[in-house]
């Protein structure tokens, strides 16, 4: 899978670029509007994340070329800004997706990997990892041939590791992603703590390694035994 | 109270003030001339009297009879009056009643015998004059003022309009648009022209000012969030190498922490610099029941995570004016604090009047006094993960909307009140 980030802070492009890497993804880079316009009338890429002011142009405008050009393409915006407005007129532009900054890099790759799994497997929409079944359409787990019940938070959570796998993510970055809107309410991380435990013992239950390393005071780690 | 109504106040008061003056003073002075006339007519009568008398040698009691106004008393030679004018009520045998006199008195003598005579005269036609003519003034008086005050009341009401006009002009006025432009217009008015000039330089400036300082902090508070998240990755990808000891991996942890609170801060700050600056003044009428709904569902999970009993009494709709983004942070601060706030096991009472709200919630006693619960980064714990800006943010939203917020601890319950104050 090909992906083309379109962000003028190079510091931040290059970080972007070295861990969406690590996964399997394949990385192209545009540090201006005329840039990424080159890039996109050259090669078809399956998602591109675009930052909305550019040197020389507007990510808008990259966004109207792409639905020009009817590419396949999903789209995640990523802005500074942050009011509803920006986030509809993001979202009308035909985007999939709006991240606003600061965000994780842990939270970027897993918006990007749902995008490429809704686009590309329509129908078979299913991460595997190991003795891991997951069908995201119907949202079910199976460990080997054993169906796991899992509550939607424990459901996100798995998801969010495998599609994380082998980095260390923060718990300030699980929790935001896990509560988003709601993260002001969720006091400390005894939350967090309280669904880790119980999606551990029914995978364990089931019979699934312990991929899950705890890291202490600071987060988790989903590392391939 | 209006202008009008206030000069037209004053100038009634002015009226009246002079017209009882007016009529005081001309009641006594036609009075007083009236009979300062009369006492003349008596002196002459009097002169006249005398002289005749001079020429007699006594008098003939049948000539007196042509003239009732007039009476002639004998006395001894030795008894001189000084004349003397007084008034008297003397009986009248024509009307059958007492009627008001002006008399003189005085001694006069003929050839042979002195006499005392007493000439009268009546008072009636004085009185009547005195109120013929009292009358007729007040009404060409009466008549004068009320012309007077019509037509100052429509000179002001034409006079102030170009002023009216103006106030009109600014209460539209948003200085949040860009694009409008002021005009007060013209008047032939030279002090309202200068007035309008004067605004209209004004309200420029201001607007230029407001406009730059409202970019400003937009741009600021993005600016910002750039170089957070370079810092955010950073930290990020220092965390992911592989010969970082325990201790370093914490500290790393704790500088990301603190830059998620940052960017909240930043969030928080410019939405409330937003909302003072009335950024969000596209209001619809919104049915607050359904907002509650909308967070009581979203929050469901976290207060069930908490075993919170959430109740809501709905039996009234709060439908309130607002802009929908408001309504939502409103309503999702005082929600999430009453959470945030709560014990567990604890409950919360959502109570929705016609003309208010109420979040009821269980919770300990409040460490610090309740009239700062409102101030910006006020917080029970200082070092708490929390912003301190939640109630803040309701505070500004409701000031700038016309509701009122009032808190109370009460029974164990910490009770917010959200009222509307627009009748």
């Amino acid at each position: 899978m090909k992906v083309l980030v379109i962000e003028d802070e190079t510091a931040l492009l290059q970080d972007i670029k070295d861990y969406l890497e690590s996964g399997s993804l394949v990385v192209e880079t545009a540090s201006d509007f005329r840039q990424a316009m080159l890039k996109i009338s050259d090669y078809e890429y399956d998602c591109i994340v675009v930052d909305i002011n550019l040197p020389h142009g507007s990510g808008f405008d990259i966004i109207k070329e792409l639905k020009a050009q009817k590419s396949k393409a999903g789209i995640i915006i990523i802005s500074a800004r942050n009011s509803l407005d920006d986030k509809l007129t993001g979202l009308n532009t035909g985007s999939d997706d709006y991240l606003v900054k600061p965000f994780h890099l842990s939270e970027l790759n897993a918006r990007i990997n749902s995008i490429l799994r809704r686009r590309f497997f329509d129908g078979n929409n299913t991460l595997v990892f190991n003795e891991i079944n997951i069908d995201l359409t119907a949202q079910t787990v199976k460990i080997n041939s054993i169906s796991l019940i899992l509550t939607r938070k424990e459901f996100d959570l798995l998801v969010y590791f495998i599609t994380n796998k082998n980095k260390v993510l923060s718990q300030a970055a699980i929790v935001e992603h896990l509560w988003q809107d709601e993260i002001e309410l969720v006091d400390s991380y005894t939350f967090l703590y309280t669904h880790i435990r119980n999606l551990r013992k029914k995978l364990q239950d089931a019979g699934c390694k312990n991929y899950l390393k705890s890291i202490y005071g600071i987060g988790y780690k989903w590392e391939e035994a | 109270m209006k202008l009008l109504a206030i000069t037209n106040r004053y100038y009634i008061i002015s009226i009246l003030l002079f017209f009882v003056l007016a009529g005081v003073v001309l009641f006594f002075s036609i009075q007083y001339n009236l009979k300062e006339e009369l006492d003349e007519q008596l002196r002459t009568g009097q002169s006249k009297v005398a002289k005749a008398m001079n020429l007699l040698d006594s008098v003939n009691s049948a000539s007196l009879l042509l003239n009732d106004n007039l009476s002639v008393e004998k006395t001894s030679p030795s008894i001189y009056l000084k004349p003397l004018l007084f008034d008297s009520l003397l009986f009248d045998n024509v009307e059958k009643e007492y009627i008001p006199y002006r008399l003189i008195r005085f001694s006069a003598k003929t050839r042979t015998v002195n006499y005392i005579v007493t000439i009268k005269s009546s008072e009636i036609e004085t009185t009547d004059i005195v109120y013929g003519i009292f009358i007729s003034l007040m009404l060409v008086f009466g008549l004068f003022s009320v012309m007077l005050y019509v037509t100052n009341y429509y000179f002001s009401k034409k006079l102030w309009s170009p002023f009216l006009h103006t106030i009109a002009a600014i209460k539209t006025l948003n200085i949040n648009n860009r694009d409008t432009q002021f005009g007060f217009g013209t008047t032939y008015i030279q002090e309202f022209n200068e007035l309008n000039i004067s605004l209209q330089q004004m309200i420029e400036r201001i607007k230029s000012d407001y406009l730059r300082m409202k970019d400003f902090s937009e741009n600021a508070s993005h600016e910002l969030q750039t170089p957070l998240t370079i810092i955010r990755t950073k930290l990020e990808r220092l965390l992911q190498s592989k010969d970082l000891n325990a201790d370093n991996a914490q500290l790393i942890n704790q500088a990301l922490e603190n830059t998620s609170r940052l960017s909240r801060l930043n969030q928080a700050l410019l939405m409330l610099t937003k909302i003072e600056n009335r950024q969000f003044e596209q209001k619809q009428k919104l049915n607050f029941s359904m907002v509650f709904d909308k967070y009581i569902e979203l929050y469901e999970e976290i207060a069930a995570e908490k075993e919170l009993n959430v109740s809501i009494n709905k039996d009234e709709d709060f439908i309130f004016e607002i802009h929908p983004v408001l309504s939502d942070i409103l309503v999702s601060n005082l929600l999430g604090n009453a959470i945030k706030h709560n014990i567990p096991k604890g409950s919360i009472t959502i109570t929705i009047k016609k003309d208010y709200f109420e979040i009821s919630n269980s919770g300990t006693s409040p460490e610090y006094p309740t009239d700062m619960l409102f101030t910006r980064f006020k917080k029970g714990n200082q070092s708490s993960e929390h912003l301190g800006l939640g109630l803040a943010l309701v505070k500004e939203i409701a000031d700038t909307n016309g509701l009122n917020v009032s808190y109370i601890f009460d029974n164990r319950q910490h009770i917010i009140k959200v009222t509307n104050t627009i009748k």
